[in-house]
């Protein structure tokens, strides 16, 4: 029945004999590790660190076809399908823990307690989403436009879960704290399970407006969205390593719990993007919050018989540049020129052929 | 995220996972006295000849197997031609039973095992390896064949095209599982029971799928890899629920073949008989279905595919309209083969044709009939699409409620076993070992460097002694100036510590008469000398006399024996470096040193008379020595051959008993030996403590020879002319052997193994019907010379030794081949036999150092190279490397401690160790410790398994590797007097009763079984042994190696390495620990 209907959308989208229509491959990430550098939360904590509370990770690819929606020699807005592959990562942390994970990963001992608490959530799924972009609309003096995006999921790999505790001063190997796991293949253990691919979906919604040559653009990505495994493995338990007597649960042996399989559903913090742009001067602020992770930013564009030339600065540090035509589009920034050692890093590319 | 746990394995697990099975004799397959007949049918009735093997389930809820073959292992019968059986089985054990009904006969051209047709328009079979459909009529019998699964051994099968793969599937029909087999029960075996019997191997033990929080769950649990009678007995309810028959075991199926005559006590009962053999039946066609579309029979594995979509669903099918099932074998979504409604519409059709069948024939079916029919019709009208069922068990709370507690039981002795180190015994008895322990630890200290000066005293003696025999007695050694006397006439030296009596040393030596059987007993040459040393010998605060029997006869004596004849201990090359007194002139190397006090004591004399320790005892030992296989010219090095003490350490008088002395004392027994010393050439020149069970340097797994070890060539040869049959008709090649009479130009691959013969891959010209003959034979060292001749036999120049002349060839294998009749031909066709004739075609065993394999295969490549006919050399890589090892070590300790008032013994503790190791990672090993025994129970082997008493506590730890490379152990603590405390958090542990506490009292006897495999074998990998134990110590393989956990007869869990160093207890509710702290 869906696809049926998404099949006459398309059918009603291609037979537009004015219409444009474009096939599109976009390629997105936004990378952040605020402890140490992206390189090193992939091979150890063992180079440069500062205390942090989030590493974030967004990176997709996708490929689609677009066309404007014309009923009756009316346009009705411009309708997309698009198969991506996403990858997400986030993890939200206290800054004790990253000391002490820290400790534990060069083998120190901690000077004083350390709170552990650490939210982490990740998922590898290819997609499916169908777009809708309406036409520009009167909204008393403003121009408006909204859209929205509803992608759908096969989540494979995925972990999710807490860590909550505390590792006492002394040997940093020592720590107490409950575990609440969610995972296709464990990480933390060797639970053999075998669990199959979940089922997900996300809504996302745009919106702009436009006052002369003032225009600002709200996009919501994920507003609504929610992963479920039929199968997933769990292990909720308690690790009691030395916990003394700041113990934060009673373990058997080093560490005790339960593992199993079940209906595990999970959901990601929205991603709220902002963008505020003065058109005549290709100017914009740029701001993007996820959950705790935040950035804001400057970009200034120019002109050139080349296409459009962008320079962008961000906070937290990251610097970029980009490059538009009407064809390719590609948007490059990092924190350093080593990229070994970038912290925040940021690639887009893009192709878009259109008729 | 942290994912490391430090880990401290608890005292026994690191003795526990690595302990021996001294009474792991297999299981007998003889029927018991104590037999329980039950009786059963096979399908649901007429099925012929079809052998019917009931095997046990062992503690590691594992099937029983034969040690030697690795078959499964059970009593055995054979149905009657109406498919009925009766077998005995143990009511006494009380382990689950699995039932299998097999074709019976071994060979296609012998199958007479028959299956009867249950289906009206009868059963369309493709047999054998035709394409060709025939239908077999209703109530017809035929070949089991086609139930037979392809899947087990289908790797090892290179041509399925050809009917050489008839040994190549698993000839199981169907299978059934016992959680218990009551007197006299009705046993059913049939294509249902089997699917409830692989479920019960790979079951889910919870039910529900509710919140979990971290002290319980009650979502459902996988519990994979091992039989235990709470998932039989969940997975047989949960069958019978889902097809709505009260017992799939023991309500009797109805055969359809014969509804017409069928009866039961009760109209219900009758229903139920005619829906289950409907059922039967439905699979019956639903299989023949399956297997019809496939084009090759070798892909016939529907047993497999339906278990495995079964239990991947748990226990649960698809109603209707299932969607695809990804098939990890074939790497690809598949079809489910059985739905609730393909089943249930199936069975309904086969019930409504057999009416018809019937009523045909003027013959009236039972009004049952007609009700099972209209149930399904009405059942089929409610299934839902792309929904599983919900079939549920029916385990009783009672039943439930107990495992759970086996489970409790288990944790609490895992906790107890990690700190059973600080738990053993009672308070008093601890304090009392440890203070013992303490002391003889300090007195270890202050003893070993007198021990150690005693020791190269002796040595030092010895060769001041030979300066004495030899030139003149060397006024620079030390023990020159007790030099009282020497009669070199006698060769007696006298050393004189004081003027007290007795204090003084007299060595002496004596010609060792060999030839036992010859009229003299006083030879003066001899191949053997002994040094014999009498009296005291004194230093610092240690004395030894070397004869503390009253009457004297126990001579303390060196005997060193030589590879020539000798008429006196010579200088002694292996001792030179050591020994400055040593003359130079004619040193040689002793083939060995034997070492033999038999009544020897160690006095210890500190200024602390609570110090004093007074050790008493029989000592002997022989060390061997060993040449470089490298280098002839290497000096001789040695290897402990053998060892015998027994000893009896006490320590001064604490009190009186009964005017009987009280002193702490312990008694202690150690045998061991060692089976080749003599292939091991070790790093020093005398063996350390810690050159044993390690390879030389330089030989580890993994290394490379460093020298050409294979040596390759081809070449022209005669052999005995042969008829078409292979057999020889000049000269003859009988047994193997290869005897002189040569007629047939034949080419010889030899593979000279340059250290330890050669092999001779001999291809005789291909027959008229273009096979030929190819031998794989073998050539010793000694026969190289008469192989180098083109010889037959061992007869000519090269023989010197005058013994009968023998074949030069020991042929291990002789057999036609198809293909060209050349060696590289030849050889490659053996290379793809299995893994076992590659690893004899490039293993080479170089004495002293291990095997290796051959350097044949080119990186990136998996075949042989061309072998041409010039020489080609070889280097090899360490696959097994040889470790100077004792193979057999029996050691028995018994403490007899005071106690700490010093008025009476303590309870006497008990500590047995048997070790056979011949390599470091092959080992059979038992260790058992128990406090206060009043009877020890010991195995068939006379080892100690169990000790009992009123206040008893007992651990026996079994272990051993196979030759396959798994690992098996069995663990027994025995525990009277104790208490299951609860731990208030919803935990359990185990305490030393405490009458205050209003726990009971309790006897506890644990046996803890460890069944560790290895994952599936890599046949390229050789030399894989790698797991539980032995982690990773020579192999690059990634193990999965898994102890099972049982208790009281049940499976309550497993034990593996998850991560490095971190053991996770995982029991079948779901909950996990990490072992240790």
């Amino acid at each position: 029945m869906k696809f049926t209907l998404v099949a006459v959308l398309f059918l009603l989208a291609m037979n537009q004999a004015y219409g444009q229509q474009s096939i599109y491959s976009n390629f997105d990430s936004v990378v952040s590790s605020e402890s140490v550098p992206i390189n090193d939360m992939l091979t150890g904590w063992g180079g440069s660190y500062q205390r942090g509370e989030v590493v974030y990770a967004d990176v997709s690819w996708s490929f689609g076809f677009k066309s404007d929606l014309v009923f009756a020699d009316k346009a009705l807005g411009q309708l997309s399908l698009q198969r991506e592959y996403r990858r997400y990562y986030y993890l939200n942390y206290d800054k004790e823990t990253s000391d002490y994970y820290r400790a534990l990963e060069l083998g120190n001992t901690l000077t004083s307690t350390k709170k552990l608490d650490l939210t982490f959530k990740q998922f590898d799924a290819p997609g499916l989403s169908l777009g809708y972009e309406s036409e520009v609309f009167q909204l008393e003096s403003f121009n408006g436009q909204f859209g929205f995006d509803l992608a759908m999921y096969r989540p494979g790999h995925f972990q999710f879960g807490s860590v909550k505790g505390i590792a006492e001063a002394g040997e940093a190997e020592a720590a107490s704290g409950l575990i609440d796991y969610r995972y296709d293949d464990d990480k933390l253990l060797d639970h053999q399970a075998e669990v199959d691919k979940g089922l997900g979906f996300s809504i996302s919604a745009n919106f702009l407006l436009a006052l002369g040559a003032w225009q600002a653009e709200v996009e919501l990505k994920d507003l609504f969205n929610r992963f479920q495994w039929e199968n997933g493995a769990f292990t909720q338990g308690c690790i009691n390593v030395g916990g003394g007597a700041g113990a934060q649960c009673d373990a058997e042996g080093a560490a005790s719990g339960i593992s199993g399989q079940g209906i595990i559903t999970e959901r990601i913090p929205f991603t709220l993007n902002t963008r505020i742009e003065h058109q005549l001067m290709d100017i914009s602020l740029n701001g993007l919050v996820h959950d705790r992770y935040y950035r804001l930013g400057l970009e200034k564009g120019v002109q050139t018989s080349l296409g459009r030339l962008g320079f962008f600065l961000y906070y937290p540090r990251l610097a970029g540049l980009s490059w538009q035509t009407s064809f390719f589009n590609i948007e490059l920034g990092a924190d350093t020129l080593k990229l070994s050692q970038a912290r925040n890093f940021q690639l887009n590319m893009g192709v878009n052929w259109h008729w | 995220m942290p994912s490391n746990f430090t880990v401290l394995l608890f005292l026994l697990i690191s003795i526990l996972v690595s302990a021996c099975s001294g009474n792991s004799s297999s299981r007998s397959t003889s029927i018991p006295d104590t037999l329980n007949i039950v009786v059963g049918v096979v399908q649901s009735g007429n099925a012929d000849n079809v052998a019917v093997q009931g095997v046990a389930v062992t503690v590691n809820g594992q099937l029983t197997l034969d040690e030697e073959t690795g078959a499964l292992t059970g009593v055995q019968t054979t149905t009657d031609s109406r498919g009925r059986f009766a077998i005995g089985l143990d009511y006494d054990d009380p382990s689950a039973i699995i039932l299998f009904a097999r074709g019976s006969e071994v060979s296609a051209e012998n199958e007479v095992t028959l299956i009867q047709c249950k289906l009206p328009q009868g059963c369309p079979t493709k047999q054998g390896f035709s394409n060709e459909i025939t239908r077999i009529a209703f109530s017809d019998n035929y070949r089991t064949e086609y139930y037979y699964d392809y899947v087990v051994n289908e790797e090892e099968d290179e041509l399925p095209a050809t009917d050489d793969e008839f040994s190549a599937y698993d000839r199981t029909l169907w299978s059934a599982a016992l959680e218990i087999a009551a007197e006299g029960q009705f046993i059913n075996i049939n294509a249902v029971t089997d699917i409830a019997g692989a479920f019960s191997f790979s079951t889910y033990v919870n039910d529900g799928t509710g919140v979990c929080n971290a002290q319980q769950c009650d979502a459902n649990q996988q519990a994979p890899g091992y039989f235990s009678k709470y998932g039989i007995m969940k997975a047989n309810t949960q069958v019978s629920n889902l097809i709505g028959i009260s017992d799939i075991i023991s309500v009797e199926p109805a055969d359809i073949t014969s509804l017409d005559t069928i009866s039961a006590t009760s109209s219900s009962n009758l229903q139920a008989s005619i829906r289950y053999g409907a059922l039967i039946a439905a699979l019956q066609q639903i299989q023949l279905t399956y297997d019809n579309g496939l084009a090759d029979r070798t892909e016939r594995r529907f047993r497999r595919v339906l278990n495995s979509q079964f239990s991947h669903n748990r226990g649960q099918l698809y109603q209707k309209d299932a969607p695809l099932f990804y098939d990890k074998v074939k790497q690809e979504d598949v079809e489910y083969v059985l739905t609730k409604e393909l089943w249930f519409t199936t069975a309904k059709d086969i019930l409504t044709a057999a009416n018809t069948h019937f009523v045909d024939l003027n013959k009236v079916l039972p009004i049952e009939v007609g009700s099972v029919i209209s149930a399904f019709q009405l059942e089929l009208l409610s299934l839902e699409a792309g929904k599983l069922t919900q079939a549920t068990p029916l385990i009783s709370e009672s039943i439930a409620d107990s495992y759970n507690n086996e489970i409790d039981f288990t944790k609490a002795m895992l906790k107890h076993l990690v700190s059973a180190a600080d738990e053993f015994s009672n308070p008093e008895y601890r304090a009392k070992a440890k203070a013992y322990q303490q002391q003889l630890l300090e007195i270890g200290d202050e003893v070993s460097p007198a021990f150690n000066i005693i020791t190269s005293s002796l040595l030092d003696i010895y060769g001041y002694y030979l300066s004495c025999t030899h030139t003149s007695c060397d006024a620079a050694n030390s023990w020159h100036t007790f030099n009282t006397d020497f009669d070199a006439a006698n060769k007696t030296l006298t050393l004189t510590f004081s003027a007290a009596e007795g204090d003084q040393l007299v060595i002496s030596q004596r010609v060792v008469d060999l030839i036992t059987d010859d009229a003299n007993d006083t030879p003066t040459e001899s191949l053997a000398i002994d040094v014999v040393f009498k009296g005291v010998l004194k230093k610092d605060k240690l004395t030894i006399i070397t004869d503390f029997s009253e009457e004297k006869r126990g001579d303390a004596s060196l005997r060193i024996s030589y590879n020539e004849i000798v008429t006196q201990v010579m200088p002694d090359a292996a001792l030179a470096d050591s020994n400055s007194s040593m003359p130079t002139a004619g040193q040689i190397y002793p083939v060995a040193y034997e070492f033999s006090f038999t009544s020897l004591e160690m006095k210890y004399q500190p200024e602390d008379a609570a110090k004093e320790l007074t050790v008493q005892g029989a000592y002997s030992w022989l060390l061997r020595g060993v040449k470089d296989v490298r280098d002839k010219n290497a000096p001789t090095k040695y290897n402990l051959n053998n060892l015998t003490l027994v000893m009896n350490v006490s320590g001064p008088e604490l009190g009186l008993l009964n005017e009987d002395a009280l002193t702490d004392n312990v008694v202690m027994s150690l045998v061991a030996s060692g089976f080749n010393t003599s292939n091991y050439y070790p790093d020093s020149t005398f063996p350390e403590w810690d050159n044993y069970f390690v390879p030389a340097e330089g030989h580890r797994f993994g290394a490379n020879s460093g020298i050409d070890i294979l040596e390759t060539s081809i070449i022209d040869y005669t052999f005995p002319k042969i008829n078409a049959d292979g057999s020889s008709v000049t000269g003859a090649i009988v047994d193997g052997i290869v005897v002189a009479g040569k007629d047939t130009l034949v080419k010889v691959l030899r593979f000279d193994y340059l250290h330890s013969g050669s092999a001779a891959f001999v291809v005789y010209p291909a027959g008229a019907d273009s096979q030929y003959l190819g031998l794989l034979c073998s050539i010793t060292p000694q026969n190289e010379p008469y192989f180098e001749l083109g010889q037959i036999s061992n007869i000519g120049t090269p023989n010197s030794s005058g013994a009968d002349p023998a074949s030069v060839f020991d042929c291990i294998s002789q057999s036609f081949y198809e293909g060209e009749a050349t060696v590289n031909n030849f050889i490659n066709q053996l290379w793809d036999l299995d893994p076992q004739v590659k690893d004899f075609i490039r293993a080479i065993n170089v004495i002293g150092e291990g095997v290796y394999f051959a350097d044949l295969i080119a990186v990136g490549e998996t075949r042989l190279p061309v072998f041409a006919a010039g020489k080609a050399q070889f280097t090899g890589t360490m696959q097994a490397p040889a470790m100077l090892g004792i193979d057999n070590i029996r050691l028995q300790i018994r403490p007899q401690l005071v106690n700490s008032s010093n008025t009476a013994k303590l309870a006497e503790v008990a500590l047995d160790l048997n070790l056979v190791r011949p390599t470091a990672s092959s080992i059979n090993l038992g260790l058992f410790i128990a406090y206060n025994p009043d009877q020890i129970l010991n195995t068939d082997d006379g080892l100690p398994v169990v000790a009992a008493g009123d206040d008893v506590e007992s651990y026996y730890v079994a272990f051993k590797t196979l030759a396959n490379g798994n690992e098996i152990g069995e663990f027994i603590f025995n525990w009277y007097g104790a208490q299951l405390i609860d731990g208030g958090d919803g935990s359990k542990y185990l305490q030393d009763y405490d009458s205050s506490n209003p726990a009971p009292k309790e006897d506890f006897l644990f046996n803890l079984g460890t069944d560790v495999a290895y994952g599936e074998t890599d046949a390229n990998a050789g030399y894989t042994r790698c797991g539980f134990v032995f982690s990773g110590d020579d192999s690059e393989r990634d193990c999965q190696a898994i102890a099972y956990l049982t208790f009281r007869g049940l499976v309550t869990g497993t034990l593996r390495e998850e991560r490095e160093g971190v053991y996770v207890a995982r029991f079948i509710d779901g909950s996990w620990m990490v072992v240790g702290n």
